[in-house]
């Protein structure tokens, strides 16, 4: 079975409850006030993936020299920081346009969950092996959908457009970036332990995702008024 | 001892007579790892019924 199969499977077999949560807040009646509520999350964690792919990048490079993954990996990781340097940047304009300021961002404390979500990827990039991050990197750029879905959810929601920008451009490059991925994976001469360290890597951040969602969703169940 | 029959065990699988050929086979392609730690959180396993979800957070 090829790589990218591998980790296909995976996205499908662990990504259940976080992908039955994502319907369950892009249907909601609260969407007005799930959307915001959601986008910051985003934001907390989208904040730390340039940090997080660089310190895989590096780990890498550092492993290249007597570890052909890592080389392989550490290819891949130069070109894809700069890919996604800049996006926390976006989601701060993003989330200015619903009215959320930078001072309110700066000073949420973020959740266990989004903490353990993206720990979890240092730990294996400096304990194991960076190969970890193609797992997350799986979990939240695979399976992009389509950019029309995003302009209806505005157009549902009564939420301006512009509030959108960052996830319409992901809808329009991730598609490009999740066939480079499988590409990569498929070309790198993993193992057994590096396939199940990207299935460990998957189904953490499936988890941390779902418990993040549904913190969010308990939220809109809380405003409402008894 | 399969990967199925594991997760079948530790309550994971509530029905191995409904899971198709298929997801038996993506299921026991898990690594020990794996099904470890899916047995220690009670994740729930997907079929692929949500193809049309839109992600809430990309990066």
């Amino acid at each position: 079975m090829l790589a990218s199969q591998e980790v296909e499977n995976r996205l499908l077999l662990y990504g259940a409850g976080w992908k039955r949560l994502s319907c369950a807040l892009w249907e909601s009646p609260d969407l007005s006030f799930l959307y915001p509520e959601m986008l910051k999350v985003s934001y907390q964690v989208i904040r730390a993936s340039t940090t997080l792919l660089e310190l895989a990048r590096d780990q890498a490079l550092h492993l290249a020299p007597l570890d052909s993954v890592a080389a392989g990996l550490a290819t891949y990781l130069v070109q894809h920081v700069e890919e996604e340097r800049g996006h926390d940047e976006w989601l701060r304009k993003d989330l200015a346009c619903l009215g959320v300021s930078a001072r309110d961002l700066d000073e949420a404390l973020p959740s266990p969950y989004v903490a353990g979500m993206v720990g979890a990827q240092h730990y294996w990039i400096l304990h194991t092996h960076p190969v970890a991050i193609l797992g997350y990197i799986a979990v939240l750029e695979g399976e992009p959908p389509e950019e029309a879905f995003f302009l209806d959810v505005a157009r549902r929601s009564g939420l301006p457009e512009a509030a959108f920008n960052t996830l319409r451009y992901h809808s329009r490059v991730d598609q490009e970036h999740w066939r480079d991925l499988l590409g990569m994976v498929d070309a790198l001469p993993l193992e057994p332990r590096h396939l199940s360290l990207m299935g460990l890597s998957i189904l953490h951040t499936c988890n941390g995702m779902e418990a993040v969602l549904q913190k969010v969703l308990s939220q809109a169940e809380a405003s409402v008024p008894a | 001892m399969s990967n199925v029959e594991v997760l079948a065990n530790a309550g994971v699988i509530k029905d191995v007579k409904q899971l198709s050929p298929e997801m038996t086979k993506k299921i026991n392609a898990l690594s020990p790892e794996e099904v470890t730690h899916l047995v220690s959180v009670k994740s729930k396993l997907g079929e692929d019924d949500l193809k049309s979800h839109a992600k809430v957070m990309i990066m």
